[in-house]
């Protein structure tokens, strides 16, 4: 018994390493002096302490500019794919149409496309309208990335709600759209901020719409903001504000997975176990 | 419920229409679109120059193997890896709850700004991971995993890896727990060693799980851009260019639109195939095994 717990014991170790070990030398890297990045051969543990790169990256880039850009567009893209993807989801489980495995298995099927094979299309058209470099030309697409995952998972939770409720509340006067809004959202809050937190933290995450839509570098996310430093020279790249930048930016990621850990992995599991 | 069906027709409308009017600018429109640049030349004629010219582009065909090789590879692994993982979550033992939000945490960091934690760590005289390998032995001095075409490729997929294996990992764990006790506890009476137990029966029933996984994952690793874009730029030369980086350099760098469309339209050809295919294998294993 001894040695089984002790196999146990010894594999989660192994995986927790897994997991830990790149971020552990982010993390000890951080906290060096900017010459410690370029130490060879590197160090495997603190020989100095300093908070100079969490300091300097914001004067080296406009760091707070950056996550401003992406709190405003993650929250409105997020906002929107919950409002739009619920009422689909209202329209595939409620109103129960013809055609609505159609509707649903394109929604997804259109979501296996790489971005990159229809990203310059969407750019031409943002160009045209003059929307490069505004907010929107971001918060419209992600809102549409965003919609297979929600619609999908909502829909399955709308499919739960005892079909006597939504007939009770038609006797009692209320139309199709107070039914949407005053029974089917109140009820489902647990799966719309499941969604919600998946949904964040993928426009959060959003890399190659962001890096094309916001050519300016004052418009620029901090996933994209961040990936692009570079030193004045290749022998000057400022490792140390970088990951110092890197490690700042997920720190809001990893609270969420902290508190929401359940409801993250059930939504996961919900999106991808039943496609 | 009676509802007059001309109002039926109008909520139904009204509710989904933003879906519908979004997924048909953002989605068909620009599939349709890249069909027509790759098509139509600037004078507005018909011409297969484009495929012509993509059919004998020995760059594509060079994407398209690291592409296909890429997701081969990250997917078998993560699977593998991901299944072991699985394994061990789903065994008792003291903090759970935090094992499985630290595997949480690859999952939920940006792949673009890991990939630069990546570059630092990768690099041969100061990143410790080159070191690392060579202090314990593996390798005779440490290797340069950036400018080597072989190595690179060796690190970018170490690098998805990573990232997906967690994630993968928790999705079979799903699986796993979605298994009666009542069957491992028959398979006791029966006297069923443990690997008894998990060739008869925990693999057969993960298979539907393992499927849905393999093709979430595989369609997403084909489309791979955000890392291979800060990681190594398609480089050292073409050994990590995969189909989305190289769309994105022929549109945007090179300003080769028609080029760019043609390649574009043959990578999403591809993704059509393999949802085919994958369709297939599902309809066949559930022709042979009813549930899935």
């Amino acid at each position: 018994m001894m040695n089984k717990n002790f196999k146990i014991y010894l594999g989660v170790g192994l995986m927790a390493l897994y997991c830990l070990f790149p971020i552990y030398f982010l993390l000890l890297y951080s906290f060096e002096p900017s010459e410690a990045a370029y130490h060879s051969p590197p160090v495997f543990y603190p020989i100095g302490f300093t908070f100079e790169n969490y300091i300097g990256v914001f004067k080296s880039i406009p760091l707070v500019r950056y996550a401003i850009n992406s709190l405003i567009v993650s929250f409105s893209a997020t906002f929107l794919t919950l409002l739009f993807g619920s009422m689909a989801a209202y329209g595939v489980s409620v109103l129960n149409f013809k055609g609505k495995e159609l509707f649903l298995n394109s929604l997804i099927l259109l979501g296996f496309f790489p971005a990159a094979t229809m990203i310059f299309p969407i750019y031409k058209m943002f160009s045209d309208l003059n929307l490069l470099n505004n907010y929107l030309a971001l918060i419209l697409p992600y809102t549409v990335a965003g919609l297979p995952l929600t619609t999908w998972v909502i829909a399955t939770y709308f499919e739960n709600v005892p079909k006597d409720l939504i007939d009770a509340a038609s006797v009692d006067g209320l139309s199709l759209g107070g039914t949407y809004a005053k029974i089917m959202i109140p009820l489902s809050l647990p799966a719309l901020s499941t969604v919600a937190i998946l949904d964040f933290i993928a426009f959060w995450n959003e890399f190659i719409y962001a890096l094309t839509f916001m050519p300016d570098s004052n418009m620029r996310t901090v996933t994209v903001g961040i990936s692009l430093i570079s030193g004045r020279f290749v022998y000057q790249f400022p490792w140390g504000q970088i990951i110092a930048a890197a490690l700042m930016v997920t720190i809001p990621l990893v609270i969420m997975v902290f508190v929401a850990q359940e409801k993250i992995i059930s939504g996961l599991t919900a999106g991808a176990v039943k496609g | 419920m009676v509802i007059k069906r001309s109002t039926y027709i109008k909520y139904l409308f009204l509710f989904l229409s933003p879906a519908i009017i979004l997924i048909l600018i953002f989605k068909v429109y620009p599939l349709v679109q890249n069909l027509i640049y790759a098509i139509v030349n600037d004078d507005g004629h018909l011409t297969f120059r484009y495929f012509n010219e993509t059919l004998h582009d020995p760059a594509f065909w060079n994407s398209s193997w690291i592409t296909i090789k890429f997701a081969f590879i990250t997917v078998s692994l993560e699977m593998i890896i991901g299944f072991i993982f699985a394994l061990l979550l789903n065994a008792k033992f003291h903090g759970r709850k935090v094992m499985r939000t630290i595997f949480l945490i690859p999952w939920a960091l940006p792949t673009a700004i890991m990939a630069v934690g990546w570059k630092f760590l990768f690099q041969q005289s100061y990143g410790p991971i080159p070191w690392l390998l060579y202090w314990l032995k593996f390798t005779k001095s440490p290797p340069y995993f950036l400018t080597d075409p072989k190595m690179s490729f060796v690190a970018i997929v170490i690098a998805d890896v990573w990232k997906t294996v967690p994630f993968v990992a928790l999705l079979i764990l799903a699986g796993l727990q979605a298994i009666p006790e009542e069957l491992y506890e028959s398979m006791d009476i029966d006297g069923a060693s443990g690997w008894g137990k998990l060739i008869y029966l925990t693999i057969p029933l993960l298979i539907p799980t393992f499927i849905v996984t393999l093709m979430f994952r595989f369609l997403e690793a084909f489309g791979v851009f955000d890392l291979i874009w800060v990681l190594t730029q398609g480089g050292p030369g073409n050994a990590t260019m995969a189909l989305s980086p190289y769309i994105y350099k022929k549109i945007f760098m090179w300003m080769e639109i028609h080029g760019g469309a043609a390649t574009a339209t043959f990578t999403a050809l591809y993704i059509i195939v393999i949802i085919l295919l994958i369709q297939y294998i599902r309809t066949t294993l559930k022709r042979r095994y009813g549930t899935i």
